[in-house]
């Protein structure tokens, strides 16, 4: 009898497993694949060590102008694929590695819930059965393959098999403009594909800030990916080693030829293995109140399946709070300071508000103060001044509530943001922080500080 | 040249003195014979004028700090003359007299510390509050008030030690969450985070609960007319009378035995009816009972009109029997039925429940043994009847018997009726209840 039974080893499952473990509990991780789960093997991870290859090679392009000569610089695919895969394993047998550490059980198959404290597991040799005093549910989510036409043709994929392709695609078709989309289209456009991009809705990274969006709409077009919006894909065909692929934009139909297609409208949780003990699901995933409990008692749902925010980070707080709870604390799990980023060129991040809800939220009562990164002197040194750092404040108490960054480290310095929307700074609290010279986080400082009109390298960063 | 300003001794008792007020603060001129700051002793407040024209360049001493008489206590001199040869001279921020203010106030204080716990002193409740200027000044730039520091130095003096103590140990407010304290008005050291720090959420809970009731596990319930009567009589009847109460229990064998009666004739009789009867019979023996305070003087009333307290949904209402007194019980019981039916029926006209003299308010229906009820007022009192139980009752010292009783309370206005009088009036009425042929 374990105190804990953890379904899936993905960011939110193998969190959870240590803490627990960590807290004195008997804990035993299920994966019927490799552990780590989407994330590492099939995502973030591996995404981001080929955005660091297609990164290495744009900036060859541009080494010349800082006095750099680099002839001959080619993409060896079979080395980026390994170098990747390398990264993976690293990290997929690190947590491996922790797991064992922590004492915490690997089971590796598929499980199945029979019962409040029963799971059935079918391993290679056979189907194990295993009790746990509260379970928790990280099965995670899968990409949505949507009933078109041809859907099934060879060469039709997910983000999974797109991160393998045996060659670099000569043209390749992007079916989706959300975060993983605009990556891949990013990867392959900077490797030398042709990449289109066909969005249903009349816009790209619908849910991020308008300026964020358009902004690396048209970074990202400037790179040579084609954006085709308000489009919608009618059918797919193969034809000899290429795939036709119909779609209708404006009432008018067209045709598109790809060598691949990558479709990357969203994901859905993965519920196989848990639906017979009747949990409450809705559309999104698994009904969970806020302290992560589902309708049954002992079980307990985290990550992508329960469909509140598809982020590794996410999951993985959301498997601390529900150890917690487990443990006897009573903790909400709270969404609304969450991070997130987009690993392109240049790169995208965002915490709290859009200025469409702060608009919304706050009746127009708001200040925004976009500082661009041309005046920031670390921005020139570096050669990359593309992009700004939007700055969103309630005006009653100055309080900021959102932060887009577009431009270089956006990912990175998007942490000191969420920690200012966390901790409720106001404007002039940020800007009286003193941030080291030169560094992009300088751009940071003075965002907030132009929320006052009083930035110093700017006239002003008051967006009217 | 700069000149140092001392603590001038005023009197020849004068060993210290407090600076409660500079007049002339740093940077500002100083004109000899002007004033320059006012000062206390154990025997005076006086201003003191300057000695010296010039600029203040230091206050050595800041407000409220006891200094021992000629100690530095300001340099005054040329604007912008340096003075660090002159301060270091005096001991940088002070620390040199610290220690000989710290050895003056052990003398004076000697008894006093005996008693007092070292470090455990709080500075609230004494009229001086002995600082380092060091820490007074720390004090000031974190915008700690100095009454709340715990002071752990000789004497419960606050030292600089104690002030950043104060400040760790005081509460974390976020940024906004200050400023929105600030905006509502509350003060932050009431706010109570979850966490180490205080957010925003815990600011708006405490203005919810200290502002209004919208929270959500909370409801408004709009205040009805009657609801508002009821409350305002009731809070009239606390504020004015001496109001106070006897407790007496009562045989009722012989209402059970009427009611009995009746029943075999067909007539359905309460106890109740009974009881007013009774009552009405011993208010008119005791017109005291019976009366009202006014401004001209009690009102003694020749007849009784007997409220009766009925429970409705969300209030209460007290309809009145006219002339209980004259009524029989068969009449007192189809006048107070029709009354009660109206009265829970909405039916009531405002002459049904006006012109009282006392009331029955009967909880025996509830299973309550016995309660003490408010005066209605302009009455002088309130009978509180409780329920009816079969009790064993020692009779003749020796014998046994089971009886039903009932607990009586009355409450009366003392400022009309004294302890005697309506405990007379209360045991005649047991007596007309134990023996209601006495009224009938």
């Amino acid at each position: 009898m374990y105190d804990i039974a953890v379904i899936g080893g993905g960011p939110g499952g193998y969190t959870a497993a240590i803490l627990a473990a960590k807290k004195g509990k008997k804990v035993v991780v299920i994966e019927k694949d490799n552990l780590g789960g989407t994330c590492l093997n099939w995502g973030c991870i591996p995404t981001k060590a080929l955005v660091h290859s297609a990164n290495i090679f744009s900036e060859l392009k541009e080494a010349e102008e800082f006095g750099v000569k680099i002839a001959g610089a080619e993409i060896d695919w079979t080395q980026a694929q390994k170098k990747k895969d390398e990264v993976v394993f690293n990290l997929t047998s690190g947590v491996g590695g922790l797991l064992k550490q922590n004492k915490v059980d690997v089971i590796s198959g598929e499980a199945e819930i029979i019962g409040r404290n029963k799971i059935q597991v079918k391993t290679s040799d056979g189907n194990k059965e295993i009790s746990a005093e509260f379970i928790i549910i990280a099965t995670g989510s899968e990409a949505i393959m949507p009933p078109i036409p041809g859907i099934e043709t060879d060469g039709v994929v997910t983000s999974k098999e797109a991160l393998s392709f045996d060659d670099i695609p000569e043209k390749l078709l992007v079916i989706g403009g959300g975060i993983i989309g605009s990556e891949m289209g990013y990867i392959y456009n900077s490797l030398g594909s042709e990449v289109t991009v066909i969005e249903m809705l009349p816009k790209i990274l619908g849910n991020m800030d308008e300026d964020c969006s358009s902004t690396l709409k048209s970074k990202l077009e400037e790179k040579g990916i084609k954006t085709l919006l308000d489009s919608k894909v009618l059918s797919f065909e193969k034809n000899g080693k290429e795939i036709e692929v119909k779609y209708e934009k404006n009432g008018e139909k067209y045709t598109a030829i790809a060598d691949k297609v990558l479709v990357s409208i969203g994901r859905k949780p993965s519920l196989k293995g848990v639906s017979e003990i009747g949990l409450k699901t809705d559309r999104a995933g698994i009904d969970v109140d806020e302290y992560l409990k589902t309708n049954i008692d002992n079980i307990y749902a985290i990550g992508d399946v329960t469909g509140k925010i598809q982020l590794a980070h996410v999951a993985s707080h959301q498997g601390i709070t529900a150890v917690k709870n487990i443990l006897g604390e009573t903790e909400k799990m709270d969404y609304s300071v969450v991070p997130s980023c987009i690993y392109t060129n240049p790169e995208m991040a965002s915490v709290g508000l859009t200025e469409k809800e702060a608009r919304e939220k706050h009746k127009n009562n708001i200040k925004v103060s976009v500082f661009p990164y041309l005046y920031n002197g670390k921005s020139l040194t570096i050669g990359n001044t593309e992009g700004f750092i939007k700055m969103i404040s309630e005006s009653k108490y100055n309080q900021i509530i959102g932060i887009h960054i577009v431009g270089p480290c956006a990912t990175e310095m998007i942490a000191e943001a969420t920690m200012a929307i966390k901790l409720e700074c106001t404007a002039e609290e940020i800007a009286g922080i003193i941030h080291a010279h030169p560094s992009l986080t300088e751009a940071f400082m003075e965002s907030a500080a132009g929320i006052d009109e009083e930035a110093i390298h700017a006239v002003s960063t008051l967006k009217v | 040249m700069a000149n140092i300003v001392i603590m001038p001794k005023q009197g020849l008792q004068m060993k210290e003195g407090t600076i409660m007020k500079w007049l002339v603060k740093e940077g500002d001129k100083a004109v000899e014979g002007k004033p320059l700051f006012e000062m206390e002793t154990d025997k005076l407040t006086i201003v003191i004028d300057s000695t010296f024209t010039g600029v203040m360049l230091k206050i050595i001493k800041g407000e409220g700090e006891v200094v021992p008489i000629t100690q530095p206590i300001a340099v005054i001199g040329e604007a912008g003359e340096d003075i660090s040869d002159l301060t270091d001279e005096l001991g940088g921020d002070g620390n040199k007299e610290t220690e000989v203010e710290i050895k003056a106030d052990d003398l004076k204080k000697e008894d006093k510390v005996k008693k007092q716990e070292p470090g455990t002193t709080v500075n609230k409740d004494s009229d001086r509050i002995f600082i380092s200027p060091r820490a007074k000044k720390l004090a000031s730039e974190y915008n700690i008030e100095i009454q709340n520091i715990q002071g752990t130095g000789p004497n419960g003096r606050i030292m600089e030690k104690d002030v950043v103590d104060a400040k760790n140990n005081s509460p974390k407010i976020t940024a906004t969450a200050r400023k929105m304290a600030d905006d509502l008005g509350i003060d932050e050291k009431d706010i109570k985070g979850k966490g180490r720090r205080i957010y925003t959420r815990d600011v708006a809970r405490m203005a919810n609960s200290s502002q209004d009731v919208t929270k959500s596990d909370e409801r408004v319930i709009p205040i009805t007319s009657m609801r508002k009567v009821v409350a305002e009589r009731m809070c009239q009847s606390q504020r004015e009378m001496a109001q106070t109460n006897h407790k007496i229990k009562v045989d009722a064998s012989e209402l059970v035995r009427i009611r009995e009666a009746n029943k075999k004739q067909g007539i359905k009789t309460s106890y109740n009816d009974i009881i007013v009867k009774m009552v009405s019979k011993g208010l008119m023996e005791f017109p005291m009972m019976n009366s009202s305070w006014t401004e001209e003087g009690i009102v003694q009333k020749e007849y009784v009109n007997m409220g009766i307290a009925v429970a409705i949904e969300n209030g209460l209402i007290v309809p009145v029997i006219k002339d209980a007194d004259l009524l029989s019980i068969e009449q007192i019981r189809d006048k107070s039925s029709e009354l009660i039916e109206k009265a829970q029926s909405g039916g009531l006209e405002s002459m049904d429940y006006t012109g009282g003299t006392f009331t029955i308010s009967n909880l025996g229906m509830f299973d309550i043994d016995e309660f003490v009820a408010i005066i209605n007022p302009p009455e002088a009192g309130i009978l509180a009847v409780g329920k009816m139980e079969y009790v064993p009752v020692v009779k003749n010292k020796t014998d046994i018997e089971i009886k039903p009783i009932i607990k009586l309370t009355l409450s009366y206005d003392h400022r009309i009726v004294d302890g005697a009088d309506a405990a007379k009036f209360l045991s005649r009425v047991k007596q007309l209840i134990e023996n209601p042929y006495l009224a009938l």
